[in-house]
């Protein structure tokens, strides 16, 4: 009986927000200049920072393929990214970070027009400042930005967003208490304008009547989220044109 | 996902950890009142309709234009006032919310419960994520003082926000410095008492529901308070502490049966309970509590006393076997309660106690103090206030208790509500529901929204029908008692040839319509069994799915589940089995007696008779192989009241009559029941949902197979099999009866069956004593038993036709198993705790002479079974008393043979006696069945002293540690002079009883 209960017969969440709210989104662009490209993104608590460099040369030759480019992504957590703080060899290299790094490489070897770039390689370095859950959605999300500043031609943004069905009601966009609630954690990431699915993942289970609403309130969360990112490049990218024309 | 500010708070856990959660602020928490427009609009702009059809469906609106805003300490303390109707258009803030959630889990659903409640227009709102209402925590001010400016910062929003609709906001608070804060502030404030007075013109009732924590009634009980000086309790802090380094001990306390100054606390790291003697070492604690316990010098420990008082023994528990008298006891540690841990306060149901002088009662404020006696008796009296006394006397009311005092010699409570007459059958039925916590209160509207439509049967559409087989051509039929509307279990048999019989067993397709995770299941799962009582069933799913809808009746169509056998007729031998859904037309509905004359009466020859001949012949083929594994055939001395209107006290009793159909239908029950289980484990070997009977302890028949062979027969119990042969052979040519008692009381000595989840248990403990199988469960009467919908859904999922559940887990499978165990012992409890009722009521004004067994042998009385009325009681040798009486009725209680003897009459265990049975009236408010043995004759009257209840034996069963530690202490002294040893200590506790 000592369950927490995640969302009140009032309609609301832990921390306030409805099923159907993302918590509140900022990004930024351009945050390091010595790399390609990079971007900010925060997600309520939720920090994390990418970097991307590329398209290069193959780091190891023979690795490389003669008709596109490959993608390799490199996840890590920093260690003052939880409450508890853990020893800094532990956070590279593990399960869940080479899952991360795996989720984003195949998101985006199949968005990044990679037949553009033959013989190279794109390297995306993401690292999380403070971890409160999403990470794999925030993860994908920062690369979009980052790739998109450093100018490398997609087809499309890929947005992801977290779903989950708490007490038989669908969730979005889950914070870090809500991930412990043993609900399935539900990642949908998509192309918003071209409305393909790039991948789908889940742990634990979901009853089949319900999957259907997880997966819809899991694809308005990701339109969401695309409008906010969208909107934010259109202004970053009108900026950099005025401040050009101004030089 | 408008306002987004957030703040950040600490918390401790353990190691010191920064905490940091964000917390949304809006704006668009509506206040909940119908008037106010702002709320509404500003709600509808930013929600989507389909968000809001969800939102209003379980929002109640406030429409009055005086609103209460209820402070923590009133909810927590006047839980049982704000259940009451007159309490109307409350809003209850999320912080008040949190704060009783955390406090008491209990008060937290009853509320909860409340608001649910349309009707009382109760209102959450979500002060703490609100941006006009929300606060942090300043620096120095304690989370106390925090919650309580965060309500008076609500009810100052509420004041200015209702202020253009004229609506009056009232804080109702207990808790004077924030009455006093919230005064400065100009708020209208009042507390809960003052409220109540108010109110109390139009509910005079109101008042005695008011817990009054903080009133002092010192004019009643100066003299008394004098007396009786509690040592004052220990705070938690010191006793956290303390248990750590383990001078105190942690338990349960439990108050003894037989005399409510001695109690024992249990712990689990302890071997033996530690034991409490004395109302100044058991110091206020109360049944059932969580107690702190300092332990005594070992050269202070003593032993249990030995005392039988009258009355308390009655009908014995099943599994409280005989042979638990043979342990012996020594020394126990003993200790006394320096604090509590956790209350475990329940209302109690009882009666007022009645004192001729009314007005000496009186307060000043025009309440009378009364005292009030549970019907448990290990709980205290009662006090309680009340200005309706005339309305409480000679009633069943429930009371709660409120506090109690270290200068108060019994706790203080409020009245909560009147049952009824005392002594009147409807209002003791309810009792016994009460009692045993048995839910009965009608289904709610959530719950009969679940229900299909009525003429779900005649559009049955294809959705319905998947993977389900059409049997409707099948020749299905049903055996059940007479008058039953529950149909759950129907069968139907075809000979294939070449010796091959198909035979189906078809259960009613309840999951079909209780969906998994409705309120409807809820509710089931809750209740978890339908209780029968003599007059009257309750019935686990709502009457239309349980009468209609679920029922196989004949000649309609109705899903089911089947299982279907090939099956060899002459060895019977299973061949292959099939498990499916179905769709199925039974064509007759027989009762047992009409099955079993259409078996015997051979020139019969329609195809129901003839099918019902095979399966009568195939059931015994099978009776057979089941009785060779070992199989037991027990008894327990059941009885049927015959009244002779409806709902009308009983007129005559007959013993229940078993017929060969009642077998043949069981027969292939627990075929369906085993295969099934099989199947289920099969696919869930991790979560299924079985049916165990331990293999009974060898040493727990000790007892019995000592009396059986002094009576010179031979008893083996090593394996179920030699068992049932010993049982077998225990056959007395004059006396029919000695063999049923002997199955009656192999019966007692062994464990009931339980519910587990196969992951909870080894293979090896799966199996079944009393029907001699590795593995069972219960498959077919999903209508009246929870654990079988669920076993139901486990075979859909198992054969392919339903999704496996998300909750199919270990886990949540053992805790509603534990709960189907704990409502079945009780559906038994209050099943008996009926049948005695209406024995007590049949008896009324009839004096009735019968033949009784002695099935027990105690210090100083000894139980008899009267087999013509199925009940037990017990007959008095001796005056507990001890102050009358003569001498000659002094007698030798021999533990070791179990005999009672003053040398002219000796009584054991299975003698035939012959007692003289009537209703003593001797007091009008408390009667119960008095038993007098004529032959022998004893001259031995019982004094009438001693209060007690005839219900009391109902509970005495609950606690069978208790009891036999009880029983294990009188027969530390092998040969006792009973009167002698127990007179002084019987003396005080008279004192203390008649006061």
């Amino acid at each position: 009986m000592s369950k927490l209960s995640y969302i009140s017969p009032e309609g609301l969440r832990i921390d306030g927000r409805r099923a159907n709210e993302l918590r509140r989104i900022n990004v930024e662009m351009g945050v390091f200049n010595r790399a390609d490209g990079s971007a900010y993104y925060e997600q309520g608590n939720t920090k994390i920072i990418a970097a991307v460099y590329g398209p290069r040369e193959i780091s190891v030759s023979g690795k490389g393929v003669f008709d596109r480019a490959i993608v390799k992504c490199e996840f890590s957590t920093s260690s003052f990214s939880t409450t508890e703080r853990k020893p800094q060899q532990k956070t590279k290299g593990d399960r869940v970070t080479t899952e991360i790094a795996n989720l984003v490489k195949q998101a985006f070897e199949s968005t990044i027009q990679t037949h553009l770039y033959p013989r190279s390689q794109i390297n995306i370095y993401l690292q999380v400042l403070q971890s409160d859950g999403g990470l794999k959605a925030a993860a994908i999300n920062a690369s979009t930005l980052a790739l998109i500043d450093a100018g490398i031609s997609m087809k499309d943004f890929v947005c992801a967003c977290s779903t989950s069905c708490i007490d038989g009601i669908a969730v979005l966009d889950l914070n870090n208490i809500e991930e412990r609630s043993g609900g399935p954690d539900c990642l949908l990431s998509i192309q918003p304008q071209l409305g393909g699915v790039i991948s789908l993942n889940m742990d634990s289970k979901v009853p089949q009547d319900l999957f259907e609403s997880v997966l819809e309130l899991g694809e308005k969360g990701c339109k969401k989220i695309f409008l906010i990112l969208s909107d934010y490049v259109k202004r970053y990218s009108s900026n950099l044109i005025s401040n050009q024309i101004k030089n | 996902m408008q306002s987004n500010k957030c703040y950040y708070r600490t918390t401790k856990k353990g190691t010191v950890l920064k905490v940091v959660n964000e917390i949304y602020l809006r704006d668009d928490i509506p206040c909940g009142h119908d008037s106010c427009k702002e709320c509404r609009m500003k709600l509808e702009r930013r929600t989507t309709v389909e968000d809001r059809a969800l939102l209003s469906n379980d929002i109640n609106t406030i429409e009055d234009n005086k609103i209460l805003i209820l402070d923590t300490n009133v909810i927590l303390h006047q839980i049982d006032l704000l259940e009451d109707p007159a309490i109307k258009n409350c809003i209850i803030l999320s912080t008040v919310l949190e704060e009783v959630k955390s406090q008491n889990r209990a008060i937290f659903n009853r509320i909860r419960d409340v608001i649910k409640d349309s009707s009382r227009k109760f209102y959450v709102y979500s002060n703490e994520y609100s941006t006009f209402t929300s606060i942090t925590r300043e620096s120095g001010e304690t989370p106390n003082d925090r919650n309580d400016r965060a309500i008076r910062i609500a009810t100052q929003w509420y004041k200015s926000h209702l202020h253009k609709y004229s609506i009056k906001i009232l804080l109702i608070t207990n808790d004077k410095d924030n009455l006093k804060k919230a005064k400065s502030l100009g708020l209208d404030c009042q507390t809960i008492q003052d409220l109540v007075f108010e109110l109390s013109d139009k509910n005079p009732s109101l008042v005695d529901k008011l817990s009054d924590p903080n009133d002092d009634s010192n004019e009643q009980d100066n003299d008394e308070s004098k007396r009786f000086q509690y040592q004052e309790h220990k705070p938690m802090s010191m006793l956290t502490d303390e248990l750590k380094n383990g001078k105190l001990i942690q338990g349960i306390f439990r108050t003894s049966i037989t005399n409510y100054r001695e109690a024992t606390v249990s712990n689990r790291d302890m071997e033996k309970d530690i034991l409490i003697q004395g109302i100044e070492n058991i110091n206020r604690a109360v049944d059932g509590d969580i107690v702190a316990v300092e332990l005594f010098d070992q050269s202070k420990w003593n032993t249990p006393s030995t005392i039988i008082m009258l009355e308390n023994d009655g009908v014995e528990q099943d599994d409280d076997s005989i042979a638990k008298d043979s342990l012996i006891s020594k020394k126990q540690p003993t200790g006394k309660v320096v604090g509590i841990i956790k209350r475990n306060w329940k209302p109690y149901c009882g009666a007022v106690e009645f004192k001729q002088d009314i007005s000496s009662t009186k307060t000043s404020t025009g309440l009378h103090f009364l005292y009030f006696m549970p019907i448990d008796k290990r709980i205290p009296k009662i006090r309680i206030k009340s200005r309706q006394v005339s309305n409480l006397i000679g009633k069943r009311i429930v009371v709660a208790i409120d506090q109690w005092d270290k200068n108060s010699k019994y706790p203080s409570g409020h009245f909560v509500k009147d049952l009824g007459p005392l002594g009147d059958k409807e209002t003791e039925s309810q009792v016994l529901l009460l009692q045993f916590d048995i839910p009965h209160h009608p289904f709610g509207a959530a719950i009969m929204k679940c229900l299909p439509p009525p003429d779900i049967m005649d559009r049955v559409s294809s959705a319905d029908m998947v993977g389900r087989k059409d049997l409707r051509k099948e020749c299905i039929f049903s055996v059940d008692p007479p008058g039953c509307t529950d149909i759950d279990d129907a069968l139907h048999i075809k000979d294939l040839g070449k010796g091959i019989m198909e035979v189906g067993v078809h259960i009613a397709d309840v999951s079909h319509f209780v969906q998994e995770g409705s309120a409807m299941d809820e509710e089931a799962a809750n209740r978890s069994t339908s209780v029968y009582l003599v007059d009257r069933r309750i019935d686990m799913l709502p009457g239309e799915l349980s009468g209609n809808l679920c029922s196989l009746m004949s000649n309609v169509d109705r899903f089911a589940f089947s299982c279907i056998w090939k099956i060899n007729h002459q060895t019977g031998e299973i061949l292959a089995v099939e498990y499916t859904k179905s769709i199925i037309r039974s064509c007759a509905s027989l009762t047992y007696e009409q099955a079993q004359i259409k078996i015997d009466d051979k020139s019969q020859q329609d195809q129901i008779s003839v099918n019902l001949r095979n399966l009568n012949a195939l059931a015994k083929v099978l009776r057979k192989q089941r009785f060779d594994r070992g199989a037991l055939y027990l008894a327990s001395p059941q009885v049927k009241f015959k009244t002779e209107e409806l709902g009308g006290d009983p007129s005559d009793v007959e013993i229940y009559q078993l017929r060969e159909t009642n077998a043949m239908i069981e027969e292939f029950m627990l075929l369906a029941n085993i295969w099934v289980a099989k199947k289920i484990y099969k696919h869930f070997p991790g979560c299924a949902m079985l049916r165990r009977h331990p293999t009974p302890k060898k040493s727990s028949f000790d007892l019995l197979t000592k009396l059986v062979e002094n009576k010179g027969y031979k008893f083996s119990t090593t394996t179920s099999k030699e068992l049932a042969e010993s049982l077998d052979a225990c056959v007395d040519k004059d006396d029919a009866y000695f063999n049923t008692l002997c199955r009656i009381m192999t019966t007692r000595c062994m464990s009931p069956a339980q519910y587990f989840s196969s992951g909870s248990l080894p293979y090896e403990d799966f199996n079944h004593y009393g029907l001699a199988t590795d593995i069972y469960t219960h498959f077919t009467s999903p209508i009246r038993r929870y654990p079988d919908i669920i076993v139901h859904r486990l075979l859909a999922s198992a054969i392919g036709i339903q999704s496996v559940s998300l909750n199919l887990e270990n886990k949540t499978i053992s805790n509603l198993t534990e709960n189907n165990n704990f409502r079945h012992k009780m559906a038994q409890y209050a099943g008996r705790g009926s049948t005695q009722l209406h024995t007590l009521i049949f008896f009324k004004g009839r004096k009735s002479v019968e033949e009784a067994y002695v099935i027990r042998v105690k210090a100083n009385a000894f139980v008899v079974l009267v087999p013509r009325y199925g009940f037990e009681g017990t007959v008095y040798v001796s005056d507990p008393n001890g102050n009358t009486g003569s001498t000659t009725n002094v007698y030798n209680y021999n533990h070791e043979d179990q005999t009672l003897s003053n040398g002219i009459h000796t009584f054991r265990v299975f003698d035939k006696v012959t007692v003289e049975i009537y209703v003593d009236d001797s007091k009008a408010h408390d009667q119960k069945l008095k038993i007098n043995c004529i032959n022998p004759n004893i001259s031995f009257v019982p004094s009438d002293d001693v209060d007690s209840n005839n219900l009391d034996d109902i509970l005495n069963q609950e606690n069978n540690t208790n009891k036999s530690s009880s029983s294990s202490s009188s027969s530390s002294n092998k040969s006792t002079k009973v009167r002698k040893q127990t007179s002084e200590n019987i003396k005080t506790t008279n004192k203390k009883l008649k006061k």
